[in-house]
């Protein structure tokens, strides 16, 4: 599967209320692409913290759901924060992990994912994972997230409401 | 004098803090004694996904600290640049400094002299703790309160 079509499916899963974050890279530029809402945060940086931006996010907001949809290779940059999350056991999270084995944003470097079971790790902290196998290709065409960071943030917290 | 920390923890309630994440210091022992019973405390693996988590909830309209040791700061340079900075998410970091002086441990003694260069190259506007820290800091861009040891009573 193509990493456009699984987060097509994704989307396709949810109610549209819920509040996104994903990972920076090519996530990010394929979730705004293909839908773009003040619902969504797109990470343009700080890879390996989608996890614990959801977590922040759900605990703040007990109400909502919240998805995160991240990267094999920005999941194994911070497993400390699969451990936060399964401690916490946040019931209004939702956990995805697009894993193409790859570093497809710089190249399509190897990550040791593909030896490495992040289902494992994710049932060793107790935190349900939904891992979903995706190619290395994707649509190098699709356009950058085109608003400033600070508009993404502000147009989030907007609708989020409640401040 | 130093400053109660009963004091720090009512400032910082009554300014509208309301969520906070961290790891350890010796220095913050006390505050992460008494913070927790006035607002939402997670405790992170590492300082970086403090950071993480406070913007989180940042997003989700709560006002959040980070509470670290100077040694993390390191850790988060990278969540301050790409992620805090950049989206002008308002943080205020509590940061203990260990390594003040050559009289502590040897682990402390590069970050405890570079913390002031490192945070000012960061752009991160920060004072150290004194009875002045109420109206220290304003609501806009990344913030830290820098504490040495003793401070805090």
């Amino acid at each position: 599967m193509g990493i456009e079509r699984a987060i097509g499916d994704i989307l396709e899963g949810l109610n549209g209320d819920e509040l996104i974050v994903s990972t920076t890279g090519y996530t990010s530029r394929i979730l705004f692409n293909i839908k773009d809402t003040p619902r969504n945060f797109y990470m343009l940086g700080s890879m390996g913290l989608a996890l614990s931006i959801g977590v922040g996010l759900a605990l703040s907001q007990p109400d909502k759901k919240v998805v995160v949809i991240d990267g094999d290779g920005a999941c194994l940059m911070n497993l400390g924060s699969l451990a936060t999350a399964g401690y916490l056991g946040l019931g209004n999270l939702s956990y995805y992990v697009l894993d193409n084995g790859a570093y497809a944003s710089t190249g399509g470097q190897y990550t040791i994912a593909k030896k490495v079971s992040l289902k494992r790790v994710g049932k060793a902290v107790g935190l349900k994972m939904r891992l979903i196998k995706v190619g290395r290709e994707h649509n190098g065409a699709m356009g950058r997230v085109n608003l400033l960071p600070q508009e993404v943030a502000e147009r989030f917290r907007g609708c989020v409401g409640g401040h | 004098v130093p400053i109660k920390t009963s004091d720090l923890v009512d400032a910082f309630v009554e300014q509208g803090y309301d969520f906070a994440s961290g790891v350890p210091c010796t220095i913050l022992a006390g505050l992460l004694r008494q913070l927790p019973k006035r607002m939402t405390y997670v405790p992170a693996t590492r300082e970086d996904e403090a950071v993480g988590m406070a913007v989180g909830a940042w997003l989700g309209g709560k006002k959040p600290l980070v509470l670290m040791q100077n040694s993390g700061l390191g850790n988060c340079v990278n969540a301050l640049t790409s992620l805090t900075l950049l989206y002008r998410v308002p943080l205020l970091m509590v940061i203990g400094w260990r390594g003040d002086t050559k009289e502590d441990a040897p682990e402390h003694w590069i970050m405890g002299e570079k913390t002031p260069a490192l945070l000012d190259a960061l752009g991160v506007r920060w004072r150290e703790l004194d009875g002045g820290y109420m109206k220290a800091l304003g609501d806009d861009g990344v913030s830290a309160l820098v504490v040495k040891g003793g401070v805090l009573a």
